[in-house]
């Protein structure tokens, strides 16, 4: 595809674009609370740092490695970051702050900014799709967003297609094996290692740009449809600050507690698929158990009627009204739900009241799916909430009405 | 608040620790051109001083307690203390922005909003923890 044809990518892939980047600036805000975030940044701070690039709402100054690191894991810090299905992960957390980090140091135009980032996208998803299909393990995003950090980086930095590919050889070599199904078993602030793919990415392309070579890009084939079909538009996001799987019985669950009040809740039962049976079920004490929890989730949406950012961080883990829920909550596979994952990921919550009532959500879909009506509305919820303090604009970035109309 | 017999303490010294801070993330917001957030500022200041009365009641009941009706004065006390710890997360979670986008001559006022509010945070768990 040519230069030019990344900055005239359809209408309706730029808007989505554009949410994309105003969603990660609302996660980013979200995230800086969190303990994973601060830690990234100190260490950022103390190893990698520089005058080039910034920590995103804390203001040091660092490397552009330092920065895209330290940006990366304040993006997925909540977990609450976009996503899509078929990669099982986070492309924007890994893309985003890479380019960020190089833009700013490059001082790149905006428009240079935004075509990167679609590149990264478009890089990172069809990578991640191509090692999901080659690998029976299941890799955390910084896997295969490492090489959609390193498309973005590379073409900030003007690289040549020599030397991009040498660049994205580099990010395949050394990006993070990330076994991510051990962290949903033991949660850890590891998560998607979305730092790490952005770090190796960034670090892929300035050693590309110096000479470095590499063997052949294996995990992202040459495909035919780059620039005509845009896996950009597949991307989810997120209403809940936690993992994607359990977002299906947390709506479920909101629903049906629109009907009850949680004084008469005899038992909670939810029906899943396999990999959203897999997190946890035991009382959180840490954010990443929270966040990695099917039933936590679900406890707290049905005693208090909402999921936020608060009921992944201390002192909501004491939280009794959730906590006694908790002790109620049974999971069970459904096969006609497994059958459907990753393509659809459904869930379906029943709530048994203690005057014997039974009611039922049915099989429910998490909000902000690709085709979800609501998915606009949820970015510029989410916007309005964690709003950027003027971020957006001092990286001369179109307010979004602008760039959708 | 050292007075004796004790009256308001650790919980509503983070609330009002949290209105401070949101008070602060006010007027950076508004000395930055950015009402919107200078209005949940000033609502999240307003919620904290009534927190911080909330916090006072609670543990009054708590002094005055014994046995099971003591449990539950903690419970009600930790309820309040989590509604602290939220309105300190949204305020440090406002006012952070402005400490690096905001106008310049406000930047450390907000950074200074950060600060209280996530220490108000910490007293806050801290407190809850006390209580189990």
């Amino acid at each position: 595809m040519t230069e030019d044809g990344w900055l005239n990518a359809p209408a309706d892939v730029l808007a989505r674009l554009e949410r994309l980047l105003r969603d990660f600036v609302a996660c980013s805000v979200a995230g800086r609370v969190t303990e994973t975030a601060r830690i990234a940044a100190d260490y950022a701070s103390a190893q990698h740092p520089g005058d080039d690039a910034t920590a995103l709402f804390d203001g040091r100054r660092l490397s552009t490695t330092g920065a895209a690191f330290a940006n990366g894991v304040l993006a997925n810090a909540l977990d609450f970051d976009d996503g899509h299905r078929l990669v099982k992960g986070h492309p924007g957390a890994c893309v985003i702050p890479a380019a960020l980090a190089v833009a700013e140091s490059a001082q790149a135009s905006s428009e240079e900014l935004r075509a990167a980032i679609l590149i990264g996208y478009e890089t990172a998803i069809r990578a991640g799709i191509a090692l999901h299909a080659r690998s029976a393990e299941y890799h955390a995003s910084g896997a295969w967003g490492a090489l959609g950090a390193a498309a973005a980086a590379a073409r900030l930095l003007g690289l040549d297609e020599p030397r991009t590919r040498h660049a994205l050889g580099l990010a395949g070599y050394h990006a993070p094996i990330a076994p991510i199904m051990r962290s949903v078993a033991e949660p850890a602030m590891t998560k998607d290692a979305c730092g790490w793919g952005s770090f190796v990415g960034v670090s892929s392309a300035l050693l590309a740009a110096r000479g470095f070579t590499a063997l052949s890009s294996e995990p992202v084939a040459p495909e035919p449809t780059l620039g005509e079909r845009w896996h950009l538009l597949d991307v989810y996001v997120k209403r809940f600050p936690c993992c994607r799987w359990s977002h299906p019985a947390i709506a479920a669950a909101l629903e049906l507690r629109k009907r009850l009040g949680p004084e008469h809740i005899g038992q909670i039962r939810i029906g899943t698929f396999a990999g959203a049976a897999a997190l946890a079920r035991g009382h959180p004490t840490t954010t990443e158990e929270a966040q990695y929890s099917l039933v936590w989730p679900v406890a707290v949406a049905v005693a208090h009627g909402r999921f936020d950012v608060e009921h992944v961080l201390p002192p909501a883990f004491g939280d009794r009204a959730a906590r006694r829920l908790l002790d109620v909550v049974t999971v069970e596979v459904e096969p006609e739900l497994e059958a459907e994952f990753p393509g659809r990921r459904r869930s379906a919550v029943a709530i048994g009241t203690s005057d014997g009532d039974r009611h039922e959500s049915g099989p429910t879909e998490a909000p902000g799916e690709p085709d979800d009506p609501r998915w606009e509305e949820i970015v510029d919820a989410k916007a309005a909430l964690y709003p950027d303090g003027g971020l957006f604009a001092s990286l001369g970035l179109l307010p979004i009405s602008s760039a959708i109309s | 608040m050292a007075a004796d017999p004790p009256g308001p303490a650790g919980g509503s010294v983070a609330a009002a620790a949290v209105a401070l801070a949101a008070a602060l993330a006010e007027l950076a917001a508004r000395k930055s051109g950015r009402p919107d957030e200078e209005a949940r500022a000033a609502a999240l200041r307003t919620r904290a001083v009534s927190l911080a009365a909330a916090d006072a009641r609670t543990y009054a009941e708590v002094l005055g307690a014994e046995g099971d009706a003591r449990r539950e004065a903690l419970d009600r006390s930790s309820t309040i203390l989590r509604e602290i710890a939220a309105a300190a997360i949204e305020v440090s979670t406002l006012a952070a922005p402005l400490a690096v986008e905001g106008k310049p001559a406000l930047r450390a006022d907000a950074a200074a909003s950060v600060e209280l509010a996530d220490a108000a945070r910490r007293i806050s768990e801290r407190l809850v923890e006390a209580n189990e």
